[in-house]
Order: C-alpha cells, then sequence, then structure tokens
C-alpha cells in the first residue's frame, strides 16, 4: 500500500473546500450556541419556576442525547412538519442547539463568578438592568468564560464532521464522497486526519495559551 | 403502536447493544487512561513522547473521523477486526487519551505533603500511589469520569455509521425497511434519554459530593 | 575515601552530612554543610526563616537529594550529590538504610482516607511486613503513649491539630527509626495545644534511645530537649554548643542578635 501523491494532488482540493465548510459549520454553529446559550443562562436567572424547570429540562435533554439523533431528527423528521432547510443550515441548527446546552452552563457559571459587589456597585448607581447586564456583569462574565468557550469551539470544531452523515460535504464528506469512488481509503482518511490534527492541535494550544493568560492575570 | 410493538424487540436488541457498548469501551477506556496517566506520571523517557503523541492525536481529530480510519485503514494493512471490535477500540482509545489527563491531574493536585509521608514511612512509590495516593485521587475524578460515561453513551452512537446495530444503526434500519421516520427516530431518541438519566442523576449527585464545584464538561468528538 | 571509611567503623555515627550543597535553581541554600549526629543525640537546630533547617531534614530523610556532598547514616551512604549521585544504590539497601529514620512534619500529613489507628498500622504492615494484630496491638500501644487511645477510629479531619500531630508522632514511631526528625511541629498548631504535643516529645526524648533532630521556634523546648544546639544563618552552620552556651552566653555576634530578636 503506497501513498501515491498523484491521488493527494486530486484529493486536496475537495478536501480543503471540504476544511472551508467545516470551519464555516464550525464558527456559525457556535455563533447560534453563544446567542442561545446565554439568553437561555439569563432566563434561568429568572423567578418563574415552571420557566426555570422548562429550561432546565430542555438543556438536560439535548445534552443528554447524542447530536447525531438530533441531527436525524432535524433533517429527516422536521421537514415533515415544518420548514425544510438546506443540509448545511440544519447541521449548523443542529451543532448551535446542542452546544448551547453546554455553553449556557458555562456562561451560567461565569456570571455566577461575578462577583455580588459588581450588583450591588450597579444598584447604587442607579444603573438599568439593561446596562447592568450589557456594561458590568456580561463583560466579566466573558473574560472569565472565554478559556471555556475555546474549549468548546475545538469539540464543536470535531464534532461537525458529523454533518457528512445529513449529506453536508466537509471535510470527512469529502473524503467519503472521493473514497467511495476511487477507493483510495488509505489517502483519504490519512490526509483528513491529518488536516484535523493540525487546526485542531493549532487550536488548542491557542486555547491552553488564553487560559493560562488568565489565570496568571487574575492571580 | 402496532408498528412500535412490532419494532421493539429490535429497539431493544439495539439498546442493548449500546449499553454493552459503553460498558465495554467504558472500562477499556479506564484501563488505558489509568495506564497511561500513570505511565506519563513515571516520566519514563522512552514512553513519554510516544504517549504524548497517542494523547495529542486522538484529542485534536474528531473520533469519528478515527472510527472510520481503524474501519477503512486497518484491513488495508492486514488488520481485520470484527466492527464492534473496532467500534470499542476506537471509543477506548479516544476516552481513554482524555481520561489519562484526568488521572494525571487528579495525582497531581495531591499534596506534596502525603507523598512526603510516605517516604518519612519508608514505603516504596508502587506501594505509596496504591495504597496512598491513587485512593485520595479517585474522589477528585469521579465527576470528570461521570461526565465522560454520559458522553460515552452519545458517542457510541457513532460507531452505528461502521454498521454496528446498535440503537442508532437499528433506527436508521427500521426507517429504511417501515418508513415512519418520526415514530422510530422519536423512539430512539427517548430511548436514548432513558439511558442517559440514571447517569445524568449520578453526576448530579458526584457534583454535590464535590463541593459544588463547578467542572468543566467538554464533549469529547 | 580510606579515612571515612574507617571513622565510619570506629564511632559509627547515626547521621553525618560531609560537604554537603543543596541549591534551588540559582539559590544556595546549603553551603558546604558538614554535621554529625551521634545515636540517641538530641540536637536543636535553630535560626531565622529560610536559614535551610527544613531543608537538612528533608535531606536527611531523602525528600531531597544533595548536589554536592554525602550525607550518611550509621556509617552507610544514603544519598550523595556530584560524582556520588551516579553510582545510587539498589532500591532494596537504599530503603534499608532510609527506614532507620522518621520524620514528623510541621503540617501532620496524616492520610485523610484512613483513621487514626490505620494511619499508625499502615506503614509496619504494608512496609514491614507486620502481621495485621501485632501492627494493630503496636498502634493501640502508641495512641495510648500520646494520649489518644480513644481516639484510633477518629479520621484526622475529626481530630483537633494538636491530636493530630500527635497521631503523626505515633505514626513516626511505629517505624522504630533510630533518628527522629521533627520539623517545626508546633508552627501549625492553635497555641493552647502546643504544650500537649511538646510534652510527648519530651517523654519521648526521656522514654527512648532515638537520637532526635529538631527544629522549632520554640526557644525554651529547644533549650530543653537539647544535648546540643545548633544555629545556622543562610545555609551555614554559625555556632555548635551546649544550650547552656548558646542561650546563656552565645559567642557568635549573630546567634546574640538573632536570640535578643526573639527575646523582644
Ligand atoms: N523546593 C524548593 N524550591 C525552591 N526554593 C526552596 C524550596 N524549598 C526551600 N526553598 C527555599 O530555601 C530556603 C530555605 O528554606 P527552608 O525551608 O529550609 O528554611 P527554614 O530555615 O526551614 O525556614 P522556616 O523557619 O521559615 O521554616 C527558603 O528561602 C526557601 O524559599
Ligand atoms: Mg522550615
Amino acid at each position: 500500500m503506497n501513498f501515491s501523491p498523484q491521488i493527494v494532488a486530486e484529493l486536496l482540493p475537495a478536501l480543503l473546500r471540504g476544511t472551508v465548510v467545516t470551519l464555516y459549520a464550525t464558527a456559525a454553529g457556535m455563533a447560534v450556541a453563544l446567542v442561545v446559550g446565554l439568553l437561555i443562562a439569563i432566563a434561568r436567572r429568572g423567578s418563574n419556576p415552571v420557566a426555570v424547570l422548562i429550561i432546565d429540562s430542555f438543556v438536560t435533554v439535548v445534552r443528554s442525547t447524542p447530536l447525531l439523533i438530533q441531527l436525524y431528527l432535524l433533517f429527516y423528521v422536521l421537514p415533515l412538519y415544518g420548514p425544510s432547510f438546506s443540509p448545511l443550515f440544519t447541521g449548523i441548527l443542529g451543532l448551535g442547539l446542542h452546544y448551547s446546552s453546554y455553553i449556557s452552563e458555562v456562561f451560567r457559571a461565569g456570571i455566577d463568578a461575578v462577583p455580588r459587589g459588581q450588583w450591588e456597585a450597579c444598584i447604587a448607581l442607579q444603573f438599568s438592568r439593561v446596562k447592568t447586564w450589557t456594561r458590568i456583569v456580561l463583560p466579566q462574565a466573558f473574560r472569565i468564560v472565554l478559556p471555556q468557550i475555546g474549549n468548546y469551539l475545538i469539540s464543536m470544531y470535531k464534532h461537525a464532521s458529523l454533518l457528512a452523515t445529513i449529506t453536508v460535504v466537509e471535510l470527512l464528506g469529502a473524503a467519503l464522497n472521493f473514497a467511495g469512488e476511487t477507493f483510495r481509503y488509505f489517502e483519504a482518511f490519512t490526509l483528513v486526519g491529518i488536516i484535523y490534527f493540525v487546526i485542531g492541535f493549532a487550536f488548542s494550544r491557542l486555547v491552553r495559551y488564553l487560559e493560562q493568560r488568565t489565570t496568571y492575570g487574575r492571580a | 403502536m402496532n408498528l412500535l410493538l412490532e419494532i421493539s424487540p429490535v429497539l431493544l436488541r439495539g439498546a442493548y447493544t449500546t449499553v454493552l457498548l459503553t460498558l465495554v469501551s467504558g472500562t477499556c477506556a479506564l484501563l488505558v487512561g489509568f495506564a497511561v496517566g500513570l505511565a506519563r506520571l513515571a516520566r519514563t523517557r522512552w514512553l513519554s513522547i510516544p504517549l504524548a503523541i497517542y494523547i495529542e492525536v486522538f484529542r485534536n481529530t474528531s473520533s469519528l473521523v478515527q472510527i472510520f480510519y481503524f474501519f477503512f485503514v486497518l484491513p488495508l494493512i492486514g488488520i481485520r477486526l470484527e466492527a464492534f471490535t473496532t467500534g470499542c477500540l476506537v471509543l477506548a482509545l479516544n476516552f481513554g487519551a482524555y481520561i489519562s489527563e484526568v488521572v494525571r491531574s487528579a495525582i497531581l493536585s495531591i499534596d506534596r505533603g502525603q507523598h512526603d509521608a510516605t517516604i518519612a514511612l519508608n514505603m516504596p512509590t508502587s506501594l505509596s500511589y496504591r495504597r496512598i495516593i491513587i485512593p485520595q485521587a479517585i474522589p477528585v475524578m469521579l465527576p470528570a469520569f461521570g461526565n465522560y460515561a454520559l458522553e460515552l453513551l452519545k458517542a457510541t452512537s457513532l460507531v452505528s455509521l461502521i454498521t454496528i446495530t446498535e440503537l442508532t444503526f437499528s433506527g436508521a434500519q427500521l426507517v429504511q425497511y417501515y418508513g415512519h421516520p418520526t415514530l422510530i427516530y422519536m423512539s430512539i431518541f427517548v430511548i436514548y434519554l432513558l439511558l442517559a438519566l440514571p447517569l445524568v442523576a449520578l453526576n448530579k449527585a458526584l457534583e454535590r459530593h464535590s463541593g459544588g464545584q463547578w467542572k468543566p464538561k467538554v464533549p469529547t468528538t | 575515601m580510606d579515612h571515612q571509611s574507617t571513622s565510619a567503623s570506629q564511632a559509627p555515627l547515626a547521621a553525618e552530612f560531609v560537604n554537603v550543597s543543596k541549591s534551588f535553581g540559582a539559590f544556595t541554600i546549603i553551603d558546604d554543610l558538614n554535621l554529625q549526629i551521634r545515636p540517641s543525640e538530641r540536637v536543636s537546630l535553630i535560626g531565622p526563616s529560610g536559614s535551610g533547617k527544613t531543608t537538612i531534614l528533608r535531606l536527611l530523610m531523602t525528600l531531597e537529594r544533595p548536589n554536592e556532598g554525602e550525607i550518611k547514616v550509621f556509617g552507610d551512604v544514603l544519598s550523595a550529590g556530584g560524582e556520588g549521585a551516579a553510582k545510587a544504590r539498589p532500591d532494596r539497601e537504599f530503603r534499608a538504610i532510609r527506614g532507620k529514620i522518621g520524620m514528623v512534619f510541621q503540617q501532620f500529613n496524616l492520610f485523610p482516607h484512613m483513621t487514626a489507628l490505620e494511619n499508625v498500622m499502615e506503614a509496619p504492615v504494608q512496609v514491614l511486613g507486620t502481621q495485621r494484630q501485632e501492627a494493630r496491638d503496636l498502634a493501640e500501644c502508641l495512641l495510648k503513649r500520646v494520649g489518644l487511645a480513644e481516639k484510633g477510629a477518629s479520621y484526622p479531619s475529626q481530630l483537633s491539630g494538636g491530636q493530630q500531630q500527635r497521631v503523626a508522632i505515633a505514626r513516626a514511631l511505629a517505624m522504630k527509626p533510630q533518628i527522629m526528625l521533627f520539623d517545626e511541629i508546633t508552627s501549625a498548631l492553635d497555641p493552647e495545644v502546643i504544650g500537649e504535643v511538646l510534652e510527648v516529645v519530651h517523654n519521648l526524648a526521656h522514654e527512648t534511645k532515638m537520637a532526635m533532630l529538631v527544629v522549632t521556634h520554640e526557644m525554651g523546648f529547644a533549650r530543653d530537649i537539647a544535648d546540643r544546639v545548633i544555629f545556622m544563618e543562610r545555609g551555614k552552620i554559625v555556632e555548635d554548643a551546649s544550650p547552656g552556651e548558646i542561650f546563656n552566653s552565645p559567642r557568635n555576634d549573630r546567634t546574640k542578635a538573632f536570640l535578643n530578636a526573639i527575646k523582644r
């Protein structure tokens, strides 16, 4: 079994297009997760026990079931009853919702970590609720949770390969298509592995750097 | 309703395989994680670089890609494993990489005074680890183990893509045969949830036990 | 080499530091130190914070390794720096020598997952291979000796600091060391329980023949327990004399300054 340079040359453009799709899905999925996660975290601080129960149940259910099944439900079942989206959009929605359940907890902890005194100072200074959140609490919470979110970004980047199962031609999908036509599984998967590793490794070093900087900064 | 009755044996068999996959690969992941974590602490020179590479490779690539790699590429180099074995192997190696870091950092978190005391009592290192250090490190590890157990249960769904007839693959086959994706996929969804709930409860309890400390839970895929 | 072996065979010292140096990074903490402790001798080690007292005990206990020089216990080289470090002893021999030393720590370092009794029994059973029943009898006897006969079933978290430190003393005694090291064993304690711990050590000094090396900031205790007091500063021994001499008529100005500062 030899690693043919010719095959690699044929394969690489498709894989690079797939990489772009993977990165795009990751970024867009994270945007969804951040928005939904933040809304969940804020809503959960409300005083309505029924709302809190519903939110908690949503988070638990989404978090304790596989992303793959969630994607199947969004892709095969949802269109039967309502809107039908493109595979990529469906995938981004699935990734975003799945990760919102994790991100909401990150935000929750981050918000809890903002000292009580900050809230009290806002009341003393007669800040409005919106101002308190947007100008004082969230900026501090964001800084606290940034490395955590970085970890989830890496995780989501790797999880995005599941989009191949709903016909999105991202990195893994591109490799599967190519290998399916040419039976060059070895080259296809080895290259995919290398691409995943290079980007994932760079990402994780960046996050580790962020982590160290924030812990030193606070010490 | 009739359909549900008709497919329930298949679903149950799928659920059984999912549980079996989780248990087998989870046990192997623990063994791998402890072995690798301890070996890295021992700082054996010829082992430390290969182990670091193993951990970085498995943590920085997609587990689905790992599963495909083992399934499609291993046979090309003459290693033929059953799909179930392949699935367990990849999951064990993948989660083992994460668990080894949990083991390592938990052991490093034990107070240096405990190591000092074992030396002052003239204990050899192996005894010190077995009787003093690891027993104290395990409670530190448990919350992370609980989270990884839940992540592992979910990750077993990925091996449906290499033809292991666990829960997800059973569902996909049933949909192909009978149609009715809503009923079948929702049933699968609910079964996963039911399997997960004991672990969710366990994790809540473990977290309360660790003094309400907030621990990050990063999925591993 | 010749000279060393003869001196060891003539009068086997309990412990001996020969030109020992220890540095952490760029800082030399122990500087070419020579120290001899005879069997059954009680030595107090005093000096300002950071002078290297703890480091001396940790070196002897092999919790740290010297960069230069040799540390011998009853004539056998226990650890060595420089060239000597390369030819380390086989593990079994090394542990046979190290087993002659015991240590009590400032922070107790009891095993939190074991009861007081189990803490004391653990090493005799697991390291020396003593029968469980025999080890239990010994542990009970030792706990009684440190005034904790009733507390065998308690976990460290259920004991006061003074009680924990007394369990730690019993635990070290269970290994029947010939040299016992005490590192500021009352520094982490509330003032009202310091007395009970010091009393236990006093009694030990009367009832046993162990050599003792005691680091303490309690000058009264340092004086009462010792045959010999060593004052050190910046990794070097400044004065080494009888308690009477050091505390009543110190020769060295630095010793005087230190003792005056403490009194005030
Ligand atoms: N592991 C280490 N790494 C770096 N520096 C160390 C280490 N252990 C000790 N030191 C340094 O060595 C110096 C001497 O420490 P040592 O603990 O021996 O002093 P000491 O005389 O016991 O002081 P104290 O009375 O405060 O206990 C200190 O300046 C300390 O910071
Ligand atoms: Mg000290």
